[in-house]
């Protein structure tokens, strides 16, 4: 369970700077916002002109984020717009698209550098491209604040 | 007979004085002292006198209020001590009114307003549909375009809250032309509808202009708390006054565009003008015509001119004649 800190506003990073790099843009981290209850990351993803009608996605549910500095992961609790393992979404073309957005425990409200990690040695899970993702830099001074009413 | 604002707010401040039921029956004085209250002006004597009169009659012109002046205390009171105007249904006039703007606003459908007042709107409708339907006229009598709810528009009020507050956002934007994702912030100006659909424009951070971009293509829109960037207020007007459309040509600036008209187009365009520089000019005998417009060229104002065919001819700009239309 990771460490639990109270985050009194959301604070959102788009496109944050990514260390470890990533080959491709499929999918493109477009959006972190952290708030007191979960941490959102927005993806978006363009179908792939390789595959046969576009190819398909899905989400792994043992998905999750990791501090690079203490190692506490951050367990995914939600996914809005792309189906959780064994289910998958099948695109129809190959120029169809989708935003998808997954949710996890809310990160403590510092700066980190953090990995997105979707287990690739399940034996339940024989996709070999994993959304992968390596430090993730989120430092607070860059960070947007969300207005509520 | 209408009744106006102010008279029907002092028919509810005497009847609520003489309805109190914690303090004693009102004398002209506490009358005019409760309509003082209701709308901000001191009303005379005699403006109470012809109210009370007005509220004694009987509908449609009243409200058949059972007032009541006591000769020895110098007092108004309800002989019917359950008595409101409240309890007045509304008349005839009032009913025939509400059907035609009810039906009216049925007809345009609330995809096009926002959910607030979707829903406001669905209340009265409701109660429109049970108190006041006529099963004799169930005829539909206005039918206006009706398009089926498309994605983004559910973002409406937040788009309008941000434009009213003057609240930046961040957005991602899907580009159909370049088939890719992009996560920005806009500092949002004005909601334009174009041939049904709706378009945001605002100041984008990442493209350091005014742009335009489709309800369709943006998702999960948030408010931020940021410091709201304002740009010259005639770019925004381009976007409104002197682009017929949504999506003006790149570079283009406003400029006079000339097409020969058949007689049949001319006509056409003299009944529905499609801008409020378009001129007719040079008719001939048969009724062809030369129009002009002063604009800047869009996407849409070709298309429309490519809709009529051989019936049109571009005159000005060259460049748009052989681009478009060679």
């Amino acid at each position: 369970m990771a460490k639990k800190n109270i985050v009194q506003k959301r604070m959102i990073w788009q496109k944050p700077e990514i260390d470890g790099g990533r080959i491709g843009n499929n999918p493109l981290l477009l959006r972190i916002s952290v708030g007191e209850r979960d941490t959102k990351i927005d993806f978006g993803y363009s179908a792939y002109n390789i595959y046969i009608k576009g190819g398909w996605i899905r989400i792994h549910p043992d998905t999750y984020l990791e501090d690079t500095k203490t190692m506490l992961r951050y367990k995914m609790i939600k996914a809005v717009d792309i189906p959780i393992y064994p289910e998958k979404l099948e695109f129809k073309t190959k120029t169809d698209w989708q935003y998808f957005s997954l949710y996890f425990e809310p990160l403590p409200h510092i700066d980190l550098i953090i990995n997105f990690i979707e287990p690739d040695k399940s034996i339940h899970f024989d996709n070999g491209n994993n959304f992968n993702f390596y430090k993730i830099k989120l430092n607070t001074i860059d960070a947007l604040d969300e207005y509520k009413y | 007979m209408p009744i106006n604002k102010n008279a029907y707010l002092r028919y509810k401040a005497i009847d609520l004085r003489l309805r109190s039921q914690y303090r004693s029956l009102p004398d002209m004085r506490d009358l005019i002292d409760a309509c003082e209250k209701a709308i901000d002006y001191r009303p005379s004597i005699e403006t109470i006198q012809k109210d009370i009169m007005v509220m004694r009659q009987d509908p449609p012109k009243g409200f058949a209020a059972p007032i009541k002046y006591c000769r020895r205390n110098y007092v108004y009171e309800y002989t019917d001590p359950d008595y409101t105007i409240d309890n007045i249904g509304l008349n005839d006039l009032d009913i025939d009114g509400i059907k035609i703007a009810l039906e009216l606003i049925n007809s345009i459908g609330t995809s096009r307003v926002s959910q607030q007042f979707a829903h406001s709107m669905e209340k009265v409708l409701s109660v429109y549909k049970e108190k006041f339907s006529n099963p004799i006229n169930k005829k539909k009598i206005i039918q206006t375009d009706q398009i089926p709810l498309y994605r983004g528009i559910e973002h409406f009020d937040l788009f309008f809250n941000a434009c009213t507050e003057e609240l930046p956002i961040s957005v991602i934007h899907y580009s159909y032309s370049k088939m890719s994702f992009n996560a920005i912030v806009i500092h949002p100006r004005i909601l334009k509808e174009f041939e049904n659909r709706w378009y945001l424009i605002g100041y984008s951070e990442d493209h350091s202009c005014i742009r335009l971009f489709g309800f369709d293509r943006l998702y999960d829109p948030v408010l931020l708390k940021r410091k709201f960037i304002k740009v010259n207020q005639e770019i925004e007007e381009l976007y409104l006054k002197d682009v017929y459309g949504v999506y003006p040509i790149k570079d283009e600036k406003k400029q006079s565009i000339r097409i020969k008209a058949s007689s049949l187009v001319t006509n056409y365009l003299m009944a529905y003008p499609i801008h409020a520089s378009q001129k007719v000019e040079n008719r001939t005998e048969y009724g062809k015509g030369e129009i002009t417009y002063e604009l800047i060229p869009s996407h849409e104002l070709i298309r429309l001119f490519r809709s009529y065919g051989n019936e049109i001819e571009v005159i000005e700009p060259k460049w748009m004649s052989t681009h478009f239309f060679k």
